[in-house]
């Protein structure tokens, strides 16, 4: 019934760090960050796909590799079948019309000089196919279909003009200018006010439905990811650490590393009281990320086989998948 | 409870060596407003301002220092006013933080104003809540009568908007519009241009905040 629309395979990417001057006279070796290691996974056509992870997870990187905005390091994205790292400059153009990203931080990610036409405007402009009166009326049916409305005024208005949860639906309607097939979503809710969450998701849902979309979230925000999303991937240091369906992953967690970011979530009812977090320290470095299975250092149920050989992602119920050699 | 920082409400605090009066318990309850505090300097030496520490690894561990040097120093003699301790941290790390803020609360046997829009910490961690929109007090209630039934339709649209992490949520409540205007605010009630209760009469008389019962205040002209 559902197709592929897209295969992310062993992508990797690592980021070089520059040594200072003396120390690199010092010593020779470059330091490297291991930002996504070996990431494998699907994402089929119609579903919300969320990538859920800390800071330093890889998540976001995850996400620029697919979009190619950054080149891997090794590995590979298609889409719909075709490596999206071979295309030519004008295949590229063509899947940059299918593939589009709403960003988090609506004021940063518009150009405050830019009328919310322009900025909407703007894909139809770089792709070279309309006329500037066919560009105006398409940027209003935009306008209309995210509910910035009247759409004639918003139109001329510029982006300190509205407020955040009207600039996140600009940059909602630009990504949906081209009428893309995949739509990734990088923490769209996160610089919102707490009481318009809930219409920035809601309209989400809708456009879904509507234009027929398949999201790729990237969250940190674990009660919104299960509230939106089909499946669920878990990452840890650049690495995949468990990935299922979302109320499968919500409700059974099998990684020591999920169950340990469930429960660290305050659940908003005063009846349902939380758990203690068995987690000790921070995340360690990507640059030296721990031997074996990165994940054992802070892990209570760690033993001598975790720090010497990394799990492989496997399934550990139906459709559950899991990098732990003690998942349950 | 929402958060804008061009708001300036002038604040009335007396302030006495080392002790802030904690406005939420008492019964004329003054609209608060927490950037002002910030500007005081110790010897008050209970403020913590942790909200403009730049959201980096390393200060995640300095915050965890801060307060861990704050009780070291028996800085948080009286009040102890954590101003949005989790923004920008991560999920684990937040629940570090708030593990031990609930540890220096016992141990200091102190009073904690928290200030934050994360509705879960509120429930976790909180005995009292007073809920603020567009620089009033519009609720005010015990934990658990507030999520129990919360009576101001800001506060009751508010809590159906939050998806759940522990259960299935089939759909949000919409709060409609947007965050008010402070420099031309909303006539009679301000939160009448988003209520879905709202009647003509809202936009043209401003609620007072008043008991309902015995430890709850609700601002709303459905109660007055």
């Amino acid at each position: 019934m559902s197709e592929m629309l897209l295969q992310i395979d062993s992508l990797t990417k690592h980021f070089l760090v520059e040594k200072g001057f003396l120390s690199s006279i010092v010593a020779k070796e470059s330091r490297v960050v291991h930002a996504v290691d070996e990431v494998s996974f699907n994402i089929m056509k119609d579903e919300t796909f969320s990538l859920v992870g800390e800071t330093g997870s890889g998540k976001t990187t995850t996400a620029k590799l697919i979009l190619r905005l950054i080149e891997p390091t090794s590995g590979d994205v298609r889409f719909e079948g075709r490596s999206i790292f071979k295309l030519e400059k004008d295949e590229l153009r063509r899947l940059r019309s299918n593939m589009q990203i709403v960003f988090q931080d609506p004021f940063a990610s518009l150009n405050p000089r830019e009328t919310a036409g322009e900025i909407i405007g703007a894909p139809f402009k770089i792709q070279g196919l309309m006329s500037k009166s066919d560009r105006r009326k398409a940027v209003l049916e935009l306008l209309n279909m995210v509910g910035l409305e009247p759409a004639p005024m918003c139109f001329d208005k510029y982006p300190h003009e509205f407020s955040g949860g009207q600039r996140q639906r600009i940059g909602i309607a630009r990504a949906l200018a081209l009428r893309p097939k995949f739509i990734v979503a990088d923490e769209p809710v996160a610089s919102l006010d707490v009481s318009i969450r809930s219409q920035i998701l809601d309209l989400m849902q809708s456009l879904k439905r509507q234009l027929k979309l398949t999201y790729l979230m990237i969250s940190h925000d674990l009660s919104v990811v299960r509230y939106m999303s089909d499946r669920v991937a878990v990452m840890y240091l650049g690495k995949i650490a468990e990935l299922a369906e979302a109320r499968k992953i919500f409700a059974s967690p099998k990684h020591p590393y999920t169950k340990a970011l469930i429960s660290a979530v305050p659940i908003p009812d005063p009846k349902v009281k939380m758990q203690d977090v068995l987690l000790k320290g921070e995340i360690p470095s990507p640059i030296n990320p721990p031997t074996g299975c990165r994940f054992h250092t802070r892990c209570p149920m760690a033993k001598d086989v975790c720090s010497e050989r990394e799990p492989a992602l496997a399934e550990v119920d139906r459709e559950h998948l899991a990098a732990c050699y003690f998942a349950q | 409870m929402t958060r804008n920082p061009k708001a300036r409400v002038p604040i009335p605090i007396p302030i006495k060596r080392a002790r802030i009066p904690v406005a939420v318990a008492k019964s004329q309850i003054m609209p608060p407003i927490w950037g002002s505090i910030g500007e005081i300097t110790p010897p008050i030496g209970a403020f913590l301002n942790i909200r403009n520490m730049a959201a980096t690894r390393s200060t995640k561990a300095s915050q965890l220092l801060a307060l861990k040097a704050l009780y070291e120093a028996d800085a948080m003699k009286k009040a102890f006013i954590p101003d949005e301790p989790t923004t920008s941290v991560d999920v684990i790390i937040q629940a570090q933080i708030l593990k031990m803020l609930m540890e220096l609360k016992r141990k200091l046997d102190t009073s904690v104003l928290l200030i934050t829009h994360n509705l879960g910490i509120v429930a976790q961690l909180c005995d009292k809540i007073a809920v603020m929109y567009a620089g009033n007090i519009v609720e005010y209630a015990g934990t658990a009568a507030l999520f129990d039934v919360p009576k101001h339709p800001y506060t009751e649209t508010l809590l159906g908007s939050i998806p759940r992490l522990d259960l299935d949520t089939k759909s949000l409540k919409i709060m409609r519009g947007s965050v008010p205007d402070l420099i031309n605010p909303p006539s009679g009630c301000t939160f009448h241009p988003r209520c879905p209760y709202a009647k003509e009469t809202c936009s043209k008389q401003t609620p007072g905040l008043e008991a309902i019962e015995k430890g709850r205040l609700v601002k709303c002209l459905l109660y007055n």
